[in-house]
């Protein structure tokens, strides 16, 4: 299978090669749009694609997977979206947004996972709506983009260094709201674990 | 399951059933690339190739985040002692506190009394509009028997400061979402049907250099570098609260092997206390600093200072981007009140299993 770096060099003499690239990763952007605004997921996951492609002269030939390239788009596009997002959260920290009735639906009919979800969603939400935007978005790309610290570096081109700086001060202001604030439970449950590792070396 | 599931396993379930694009929309897309594709054909652009991304894979960041992994290897070889430490006067600063840590004796708990750890926070909250700083203030009482019922008053959200009309705006515009207070009542401080409240101190070394080595480790490859990681474990650890005195000297030992600190500030208030504060300039515009009375010993809290202009859009150079001040006593008794998962939400599921869902639907 062809890398991303691949599609992308091929497409610049053809460029209908990059619908490729396309049919690769806009599920994963419009999830990712999806999961932090919602409707509007349908144009950012094509708009990401389309900004991609006039930038495609200028993608680093070196880095195999485009993906933190393609969250870096749909990250400045998403900014447009502020008050969208901001509605969202304020959505779920008063309990009626959709997701909290699915939650409470699932816990109902005893789905575990969507129990899971239903934790202190609130107090999750209360958390990530006041942080700092750009604490915010290493947050999500981390936690819901998959990307590594060294990902997350590439999406918001800031020095790995700066992501870890702002994912522990957002991290730190998730546990403040569960009241299990101390960092030394952290290392007796094992909660650091390979991720971590993984990024460090490739720091 | 873990009962202490962690916040970032809980974020990633959050919102993880939206719906996959449909299939429409996918076509939509994928027409709409392939129209702009179709008349860059006459004009291929030209790569350019070994376009190098300058800056971040400093030879800085390999050695720190390297050290880390390699040699965090025990608490008694690692990364602490051999680069040095924090600078003379803070270290000697440091080495007095903990003296003073020690012949402070910790608060005695009677039998049907409480501890009432107070928490004043204050941190940036940042919107489509702006940035402010916002309060939320809590006051946790622990039961002399810890298998007792704990209960956690928490304050509602107020706006603590704003730095003009972009600012107030923001303010106002989050104010009907800000958190209205609650009060949290759980046996062995399981709140919000979690397990039981463990700070883990009981695995903490209590030598500082063996403890500094257990803090590299334990945060190895976190934040910004090594030694500001250490700071911030430091901070969080002792802004529980509850850390017992041997262990804050520890503490206190620990921050003073830690390459770069100095003290910041020789009469820092917080919260109308003033302390020396202690803190790490890391060179992102962020200082990290843990405040120390001296005379006793007791930390009165700690803050992240904002030092460079830009660094958090609106908040000016010498604000704090957040703080907290923590004070405890002994109390009588606790406020009547409260229920295990806080206003408006119950318990399901298994019995300290972490969950809680809406009430009332």
């Amino acid at each position: 299978m062809s890398t991303d770096s691949e599609i992308i060099r091929r497409s610049r003499d053809t460029p209908a090669a990059f619908a490729e690239l396309y049919d690769r990763h806009a599920a994963i952007i419009h999830r990712y749009a999806s999961r932090r605004i919602g409707e509007a997921a349908d144009d950012i996951m094509s708009e990401t694609f389309l900004v991609a492609f006039e930038r495609r002269a200028a993608f680093d030939e070196n880095v195999m997977d485009a993906r933190p390239w393609l969250y870096a788009i749909a990250t400045t596009l998403l900014k447009k979206h502020r008050r969208q997002e901001a509605r969202a959260w304020r959505g779920l920290v008063a309990g009626g947004a959709a997701e909290q009735a699915d939650a409470d639906q699932d816990a109902v009919n005893g789905h575990d996972d969507r129990l899971d979800a239903a934790i202190g969603i609130r107090r999750l939400a209360t958390a990530i709506r006041r942080m700092p935007a750009r604490d915010r978005d290493a947050l999500l790309l981390y936690a819901w983009g998959d990307l590594d610290y060294e990902g997350v570096a590439r999406a918001l081109d800031v020095p790995v260094g700066t992501v870890r700086s702002r994912l522990n001060r957002a991290r730190r202001q998730l546990r403040q709201e569960s009241g299990r604030n101390a960092p030394a439970q952290e290392v007796e449950h094992g909660h650091e674990s390979g991720r971590t590792d993984t990024a460090a070396q490739g720091a | 399951m873990d009962t202490n599931q962690d916040e970032l396993t809980l974020l990633r379930k959050v919102r993880d059933d939206v719906a996959e694009p449909s299939r429409a929309a996918l076509n939509a897309g994928r027409a709409a690339l392939l129209d702009a594709a179709a008349p860059a054909v006459a004009k291929p652009v030209k790569p350019r190739r070994g376009l190098k991304r300058a800056g971040w894979t400093t030879l800085g960041v390999v050695a720190a985040g390297g050290l880390a992994t390699a040699l965090v290897l025990g608490n008694v070889i690692g990364l602490a002692g051999w680069r040095g430490g924090a600078d003379p006067a803070a270290a000697d600063s440091l080495a007095r506190a903990a003296a003073a840590a020690i012949t402070t004796s910790d608060p005695v708990v009677g039998p049907g009394q409480y501890l009432e750890v107070s928490t004043r926070a204050v941190y940036a909250s940042t919107g489509e509009s702006g940035t402010y700083l916002a309060h939320q203030d809590g006051q946790m009482y622990i039961p002399a028997d810890h298998n007792d019922e704990w209960v956690w008053v928490r304050d509602p959200e107020t706006v603590a400061k704003t730095f003009g009309p972009a600012s107030e705006k923001q303010a106002a515009e989050d104010a009907p979402a800000a958190g209205p207070g609650e009060v949290v009542r759980a046996a062995k401080g399981a709140f919000y049907n979690g397990g039981p409240m463990d700070w883990g101190f009981d695995g903490l070394p209590r030598d500082p250099h063996q403890l500094l080595n257990y803090i590299y480790r334990a945060r190895a490859g976190q934040d910004v570098s090594p030694d500001t990681a250490a700071v911030r474990f430091i901070a969080d650890t002792l802004r529980t609260g509850v850390v017992p005195a041997d262990l804050r000297a520890s503490l206190y030992g620990a921050l003073a092997g830690v390459p770069g600190v100095s003290i910041s500030d020789r009469a820092a208030t917080l919260d109308g206390r003033t302390g020396v504060a202690f803190g790490r300039d890391e060179g992102n515009g962020l200082r990290q600093e843990i405040i120390i009375d001296p005379a006793t010993g007791l930390m009165i809290g700690e803050r992240e200072l904002v030092l460079r202009d830009g660094v958090l859009p609106g908040v000016p150079v010498g604000d704090s981007m957040g703080w907290t001040a923590v004070t405890t006593t002994v109390v009588d008794s606790a406020p009547d009140g409260g229920t295990l998962c806080g206003t408006g939400m119950l318990p399901v599921g298994p019995v300290g299993g972490g969950q809680c869902a809406g009430a009332g639907k």
